[in-house]
């Protein structure tokens, strides 16, 4: 009977120190995480619209057909002007959710896209979605042209991912902010 | 000192845990996509497991034998979380790629097995230079068959490519998860081939585990250790006798050529 | 008719389109290991659909309604750990006294399970999966053991399957230094490109 409350003491002991050791390590990492999610996304955000500024405004409600998700829409603002939007979307691609960055100008048409997070895709073949070659082609493009974009051969899904959350930005612009902008 | 070197050499080469223990096959399989994800998982086990080696073989006289498994895999689950929130907070690529396996290190063999095998009969230092060896042999090995995967799939090497597409087109099918198989089955057939000592050949039956590396921990992983041990010196032992029998026969030789002329 | 729709889908993509074993990599040291014959395997998988579905109930309460609102997410590995490695223990000791005959059945494949990363692994990705604001509290858990239950019988297809290939090719004539576990892997790597075919179902 001893041993046993003995043997529960030491392993409380060893849990309460690790459980605070724990507490530690998060209270000091909590910033650096914090940080290095928003620079993230900072980075890609002046990737598909360098030069400007960016105030996020509220998301309204919004239709989508292809389970593609958004999750902030920010203003980018040029010399104190509007010049567009970005949007911060998701869409399933092979393995799980791609997360990108999409750019629309005030006319419409996307001014760029950078993936913020693609490491569900397999490297080599979906992961390719992250390559420049790829996300090139998305520049000038607006509703009407989305299907001129080439899939990567061999990742027809995650290809796909991209394209649907791009053209979930592009309607959640026509519906919501194509007016508003003029 | 040369406790500490001979453990190091012992979880490269001896006993590399990938190629010849053949324990935390998991990770193995499915973070050696590239090159990089190979290094990456293998230098966060090796944190891992070097940390923990550390903690359990300091306590290892105020554990108690009764709760000594739960008491393990505490210390090892907070040291992994630690790991994971450090590469959360300064390398957040390889943390995203690396995804739910950072925190499955808790349930790498590799790791508890050290700690009931090594870690808890012996002092401090040599427990961290074992954990350290450990560690680099299965970072060697990840990273070996990530850089296989990755050249024979998409012709690169730590994301450089190194086989231009024109001459060879990469074959696909091995960065994703038939590859993971085919690579290990061909390095297993290899292994059986030249009669490397490895866990994998010797026979099912006689393993304590059953070839069951989850099951594998404290005095089962002791006695497939003896029993890869008891293979080596057999197959040495073989060897020898083999080495000595021809000498003989070529002795044999020289002595009739040398009657023949006389 | 919402709720069926999910639920099915559910199913078909955790068994076939994400097996936790073809295509995660997770579980496979019993995959390998457990799997010299059908019988042993089919109460290895059992076993397996028993312990997940009820440690991903426990793992998502415990998460949902003790850690998160507790801001004590970061000790989640410990937490599911701990959980497991208890949980296991008293299923086996609950199967023995109660119900013996469960408990000769798959009594010996417990213990294995406890560091089986396919449990963790599980209660881990429900974590993550189900809780971005998309999902209300109960419906993090019902998703969670849905999830855990469809996971765990994906693990049992593919082992038993493993199984029934395996004692076919016993007395096959394979290249003496492929048998034993490289031809397993083989075996298992066509299979994980048969189980591509499942792709395109949803």
């Amino acid at each position: 009977m001893k041993s046993i409350i003995k043997n529960a003491l030491i392993l409380t002991m060893i849990t309460l120190v690790a459980g605070t050791a724990l507490a530690v390590v998060y209270s000091i990492t909590k910033e650096p995480i914090e940080k290095s999610n928003k620079k993230a996304t900072m980075e890609a955000y002046s990737i598909v619209f360098s030069d400007a500024q960016f105030e996020e405004i509220s998301l309204k409600d919004y239709n989508d057909e292809n389970n593609s998700k958004i999750s902030a829409v920010s203003k980018a603002v040029k010399d104190g002007k509007a010049a567009g939007y970005v949007f911060t979307t998701a869409s399933k691609g092979y393995g799980g959710d791609i997360k990108l960055a999409v750019g629309i100008d005030l006319a419409g048409s996307i001014t760029g896209i950078s993936v913020l997070d693609a490491s569900n895709e397999t490297p080599g073949l979906g992961a390719r979605v992250q390559e420049d070659e790829f996300t090139a082609q998305f520049k000038n493009i607006n509703s009407d042209t989305l299907n001129d974009v080439d899939a990567i051969s061999g990742a027809t899904y995650s290809s796909k991912g991209v394209k649907n959350a791009v053209s979930a930005s592009l309607k959640y612009f026509n519906d919501n902010l194509k007016e508003e902008g003029k | 000192m040369k406790r500490c070197i001979e453990r190091l050499f012992n979880g490269l080469i001896k006993e590399n845990p990938t190629f010849v223990l053949m324990l935390g096959m998991c990770p193995t399989l499915a973070v050696t996509t590239s090159a990089f994800n190979g290094l990456g998982m293998g230098l966060s086990t090796t944190a891992v497991l070097i940390m923990s080696n550390l903690m359990i073989s300091a306590l290892r006289k105020i554990i108690p034998n009764g709760v000594r498994m739960p008491a393990f895999i505490v210390i090892v689950a907070s040291f992994v979380t630690i790991v994971q929130l450090v590469l959360k907070a300064y390398v957040p690529a390889l943390d995203k790629s690396l995804g739910v396996f950072i925190p499955l290190i808790v349930v790498n063999c590799i790791i508890l097995g050290r700690a009931e095998a090594y870690a808890s009969k012996n002092p401090v230092l040599p427990s961290v230079f074992d954990g350290i060896g450990m560690g680099l042999g299965f970072t060697c090995a990840l990273t070996i068959i990530g850089a296989v995967r990755e050249t024979l799939g998409s012709g690169a090497v730590f994301g450089y490519q190194i086989l231009s597409e024109k001459i060879f087109t990469p074959i696909s099918i091995f960065v994703l998860a038939p590859g993971a198989f085919f690579v290990l089955a061909c390095l297993t057939a290899l292994q059986n081939k030249f009669k490397a000592p490895s866990a994998t050949n010797i026979e099912v039956e006689k393993l304590a585990c059953n070839s069951n590396c989850a099951s594998c921990v404290g005095r089962q992983s002791c006695i497939n250790h003896q029993l890869v041990e008891q293979q080596k010196q057999e197959i040495a032992e073989k060897e020898r006798q083999e080495k000595l029998k021809r000498a003989e026969e070529l002795k044999k030789k020289v002595f009739e050529a040398k009657g023949g002329n006389e | 008719m919402d709720i069926l729709k999910t639920v099915f889908i559910t199913l078909i993509s955790t068994t076939l389109i994400n097996n936790v074993v073809l295509s995660q990599f997770l579980g496979l040291c019993p995959f390998l290991g457990v799997s010299k014959s059908t019988k042993s395997a089919s109460g290895m998988g059992g076993a397996v659909i028993f312990v997940i579905t009820i440690s991903s109930l426990l793992a998502s309460l415990a998460y949902t309604f003790i850690l998160k609102p507790l801001g004590l997410e970061f000790l989640q590995t410990i937490a599911f750990i701990v959980i497991i490695a208890a949980l296991v223990q008293f299923v086996e000791m609950f199967l023995k006294k109660k119900i013996p005959s469960l408990y000769t059945a798959l009594g010996v494949y417990l213990p294995l399970i406890t560091t089986n990363c396919a449990v963790l692994g599980v209660a881990i990705n429900n974590v993550t999966n189900f809780n971005n604001g998309d999902y209300s509290s109960l419906q993090t858990v019902l998703m969670s053991v849905l999830t855990g239950f469809g996971t765990a019988v994906g693990f049992a297809i593919s082992i038993i399957i493993l199984a029934g290939i395996r004692e076919k090719i016993q007395f096959n004539d394979i290249p003496k230094s492929f048998k034993g576990m490289p031809i397993t892997l083989i075996t298992a790597g066509l299979m994980a490109i048969a189980f591509f075919g499942f792709q395109g179902l949803i």
